[in-house]
C-alpha cells in the first residue's frame, strides 16, 4: 500500500450531498468518521454501537442535505451523532454497562436545578437552547470550552485537563463554579 | 426540568457554538472551506523527512498530514513509584510527593498493519528493530493527532489495524533517525514509505515545573525561576478564596502557527517545558475588584470589552438582544444598573447589546379578489413573498380565494405570505404515499404544508406500530411548481417535527422528493 494524500473539503463533501453523489458520505467518513466516532465512545462507550451511531449520523445528514446547508460541517455531523448517541444510550439503558460519562454528566447538572422545581413541568426547549447559548457568550471562552467538553461531548475530567492543558482540580473547579452560574442565569431566565 | 433537558437542550446549540467550544483545535476540524486530508493510491514520494524537536512538533504533525507517517510526543503516564519499565533516567521527584515525573519520550505514529514491524537506523548506523508495541486509536495521553489524518482508503478494513503506534523503548539521544518498515516476515517492505526524522538536543533537555497549587505567588515565582523558566502573573480569578494563593498555573503558547501543538506536557502533576517556557499563574484576586466598583458608562462599547471588563472585576454578565436604530450592532445600548453605580463583586449587570436596525415592516394588503398575477406583483411591490395554493373553485381560475396573514398587519418583508387560489371546478391531483416506519405506537396527523404555512392537506394515522405508508393526495399547480413540507404531528405529546418535502410540477404528472427522513425522524420522539 503506497500513499499519496490529497485534499478535500467541506465545501466539496456538501456539493456530493447537494448532487446526491453517495461519494459524499465516503467523504465525510474519511473526513470526520474519527471524530465522529470519538464523540461516540464518550456516551455509549462500546465500539459498535459507535460506529452504527457513526454510521446512523451520515444516514441523517444524506437526508438533511439537501435542504440542509451547514455552516460548519464538522459540528453539524457532531451534533447529530451526539444526540444520536445519547438517544441510543437511553434507550439500550446503557448506564447498566457502566463506562459512560452520561451518568455523572446528569449527576452534576442536577445541581443547576433546584429540589423544588417542577419535574412536570413542560419547558420549551428552544427558550433552554437560546438561554445557554446566551450563558455561553457571558462567561470566559476558557470555561466555556471545558463546560461543553464535559456535557457536549462528554468527556471525562482528565480528558479535558489534558486537551486544555489544565489540572484536573482546575477542571472541577471551573465545572463547579460554571454550574453555579449557569442556576442563576437559568433562574433570571425564568427557566427554573 | 430534569437534568435531560439540559444535556438535549445542549444538543440544539448552533454549529458555531459546537465549534467554537466543543471541538478540540487539534483536530482538524476547522471552519467549513478548510482542507481535511484523506489518502488515496498513488506510488511516488518514496522518502520524507521529519524533524522532531518540541518547538517542531507542529511540523511533524503537518507531515502526518501530508505523509503517512508523523514523529510526535509520546508520553508516558505518571507512575506511583519508579518501577523500571520504561521509566526515563532523566525522571525527577517532586517535592510535594514521592510521583516520578517520566520524561516525554519519542513515539511514532504510523499507518501500517498490525504485525508489521520497525527497524530504526541511527547516526551510527546500529541498527534497532523491534515490534510496535501496541495498535491503538490514538490515545488521550498524546497529541491528538485525528485519525483520519492517516486512515488509508477502505473503509472495509477496520481503522485500528491500520494505526499503530511504536513507543521507542528508550530516550533517544539527539540525532537523525530513518524509520524503515518492516513487513510481517520481518522483511524490508515497499509498502511504506521510510521516514527519516531528527532528535534535538533541545528535546533532551525538558524541564519539570509542578503546577504551583495553593502556593503563594512569591513561593511559586521563586521556585519557577529557579528552573530556568519565566514566570508571569495573570488577571486575578475570582475573590473566592485567598488572596494571592495560585489559583492554577497555564504555559504560554507560542504565537506562531505551531501553537495549536503541545511544546509541552501535563503529566496531571506539573509540566514538562523547554526551558525559558513562560509559566502564567492565576492567582486568587482576595477583595481585588470587590465592593467599590463603579460601573462605566458602557453604551457603545464593543459587547466583548465590556464583557471582558465585567468579568475581570468579578462580576456576572447577563446579555440580552434589542434592536436599535441608533447604536450599531455589536455594541452595547444600556447597563443596568446604570453607569456610575458602585457594586459589589459577584453582582449581576445586565447587558443590552444593539442587534442593528430592525427590520423593515410593510401592511399586508388585500389580496383577496385579486387575479394570482396581479397579486404576484404587488407583493413584489411590497418586499413580500406570496406561495400559491390551488384548489378547486367554481370562482375564475387564477383568483385568489384567501390570504393567511390579515390585510392590514404589519409584517417584516420577505415573509411568505399564502394565497389560496381557484384552480377551476377539476384540477388534477397526485398522490403521494409517505412511509411510516414500524414501531411509531402513537397516533398523530401528517400536515403538507408550504413555506407560509397553511395546511395543503392531512391525513390521520394510527400505525399501532406497523410499519406502512399514509397518502396524501394535493392539487397540482396549473403553472410553476410548489414545494412544501409534510409535518408529523403528534397533538399529544405537544410535538411536531418535518419528515420529507417534497417538489410538484405542473408539467409532471409525479413528484420530486427533496428530502425524506421518514427512515429515522420518528426516532427521536420522546417518550
Amino acid at each position: 500500500m503506497k500513499g499519496r494524500w490529497r485534499t478535500v473539503n467541506d465545501n466539496t463533501i456538501l456539493a456530493l450531498f447537494q448532487e446526491r453523489n453517495e461519494q459524499g458520505i465516503a467523504e465525510a467518513n474519511r473526513a470526520y468518521g474519527g471524530l465522529l466516532h470519538r464523540i461516540a465512545m464518550h456516551i455509549l462507550h462500546d465500539s459498535r454501537d459507535a460506529e452504527e451511531c457513526v454510521n446512523d449520523t451520515m444516514l441523517k445528514a444524506w437526508n438533511a442535505i439537501p435542504p440542509a446547508k451547514p455552516k460548519i460541517l464538522p459540528a453539524f455531523l457532531a451534533k447529530l451523532t451526539r444526540n444520536l448517541a445519547l438517544n441510543r444510550y437511553t434507550a439500550d439503558h446503557a448506564a447498566k454497562r457502566g463506562g459512560s460519562s452520561v451518568p455523572a454528566a446528569l449527576d452534576e447538572l442536577s445541581e443547576c436545578i433546584p429540589s423544588q422545581a417542577d419535574t412536570e413541568q413542560v419547558l420549551d426547549r428552544m427558550a433552554l437552547t437560546a438561554a445557554l447559548e446566551s450563558f455561553l457568550e457571558t462567561i470566559p471562552e476558557q470555561h466555556a470550552k471545558v463546560f461543553m467538553r464535559r456535557y457536549f461531548s462528554m468527556l471525562e475530567i482528565g480528558e479535558i485537563a489534558v486537551e486544555l492543558r489544565l489540572s484536573e482540580n482546575t477542571v472541577k473547579s471551573i465545572l463547579h463554579r460554571t454550574r453555579a452560574k449557569l442556576q442563576i442565569h437559568l433562574e433570571k431566565e425564568e427557566l427554573l | 426540568m430534569k437534568e435531560h433537558d439540559i444535556l438535549d437542550a445542549l444538543g440544539q446549540v448552533s454549529e458555531e457554538t459546537v465549534s467554537k467550544y466543543a471541538l478540540s483545535k487539534s483536530e482538524p476540524l476547522k471552519a467549513a472551506g478548510k482542507e481535511h486530508i484523506t489518502m488515496s493510491k498513488s506510488p511516488d514520494n518514496k522518502k520524507k523527512s521529519v524533524r522532531v524537536n518540541p518547538i517542531g512538533i507542529a511540523a511533524a504533525v503537518a507531515l502526518c498530514i501530508g505523509l503517512n507517517a508523523a514523529v510526535i510526543y509520546g508520553v508516558s503516564r505518571m507512575k506511583q513509584d519508579a518501577d523500571g519499565g520504561l521509566s526515563s533516567p532523566a525522571a525527577q521527584i517532586s517535592e510535594e510527593d514521592s510521583t516520578v515525573h517520566e520524561k516525554p519520550y519519542v513515539q511514532i505514529v504510523d499507518a501500517m498493519p498490525t504485525g508489521a514491524s520497525v527497524r530504526l537506523r541511527n547516526p551510527t548506523e546500529e541498527t534497532v528493530s523491534f515490534n510496535p508495541s501496541f495498535a491503538v486509536l490514538v490515545g488521550d495521553e498524546m497529541l491528538p493527532v485525528n485519525i483520519n489524518d492517516v486512515q488509508i482508503e477502505t473503509s472495509l478494513v477496520p481503522l485500528q489495524s491500520y494505526v499503530t503506534c511504536f513507543n521507542f523503548p528508550k530516550q533517544l539521544p539527539a540525532g537523525t533517525y530513518t524509520m524503515v518498515n518492516l513487513d510481517t516476515e520481518g522483511k524490508t517492505s515497499d509498502d511504506f514509505e521510510e521516514t527519516v526524522f531528527e532528535i534535538s538536543e533541545e528535546f533532551n533537555n525538558m524541564v519539570y515545573i509542578t503546577e504551583q497549587y495553593g502556593k503563594s505567588s512569591d513561593e511559586a515565582i521563586a521556585e519557577i525561576e529557579s528552573k530556568g523558566l519565566i514566570a508571569k502573573i495573570s488577571d486575578a480569578e475570582d475573590n473566592t478564596s485567598v488572596k494571592g494563593r495560585v489559583v492554577y498555573m497555564t504555559i504560554e503558547e507560542s504565537d506562531s502557527e505551531e501553537s495549536d501543538v503541545r511544546s509541552y506536557h501535563y503529566d496531571g502533576y506539573g509540566y514538562w517545558v523547554l526551558p525559558g517556557t513562560t509559566c502564567i499563574l492565576t492567582v486568587d484576586g482576595g477583595d481585588v475588584g470587590g465592593a467599590n466598583y463603579r460601573l462605566p458608562d458602557m453604551v457603545g462599547w464593543d459587547f466583548e470589552v465590556a464583557k471582558e471588563e465585567l468579568l475581570s472585576h468579578g462580576m456576572y454578565v447577563d446579555k440580552r438582544s434589542s434592536y436599535s436604530s441608533e447604536v450599531e450592532a455589536g455594541k452595547v445600548i444600556s447597563t443596568d444598573p446604570e453607569a456610575d453605580t458602585w457594586i459589589v463583586a459577584g453582582s449581576y449587570v445586565q447587558i443590552t447589546v444593539s442587534l442593528g436596525n430592525s427590520p423593515e415592516t410593510v401592511p399586508v394588503p388585500n389580496f383577496v379578489g385579486m387575479d394570482w398575477a396581479k397579486a404576484k406583483i404587488t407583493a413584489d411591490a411590497l418586499k413580500l413573498s406570496v406561495t400559491k395554493i390551488e384548489i378547486p373553485s367554481d370562482e375564475p381560475v387564477g383568483r385568489v380565494l384567501e390570504q393567511n396573514v390579515e390585510p392590514g398587519e404589519e409584517i417584516a418583508e420577505n415573509t411568505v405570505i399564502d394565497l389560496t387560489v381557484s384552480a377551476g371546478k377539476n384540477p388534477e391531483q397526485i398522490s403521494i404515499p409517505v412511509g411510516i416506519p414500524a414501531g411509531v405506537n402513537d397516533k398523530f396527523t401528517l400536515r403538507a404544508k408550504p413555506d407560509g404555512g397553511t395546511v395543503l392537506c392531512e391525513q390521520a394515522c394510527d400505525p399501532q406500530g406497523a410499519a406502512g405508508s399514509a397518502v396524501l393526495t394535493v392539487y397540482k399547480p396549473s403553472e410553476g411548481s410548489m414545494e412544501f413540507t409534510v409535518y408529523a404531528d403528534f397533538t399529544e405529546k405537544g410535538v411536531a417535527f418535518p419528515v420529507a418535502r417534497y417538489e410538484i410540477r405542473s408539467d409532471s404528472d409525479t413528484y420530486e422528493t427533496i428530502f425524506d427522513n421518514t427512515a429515522t425522524a420518528f426516532t427521536e420522539l420522546p417518550e
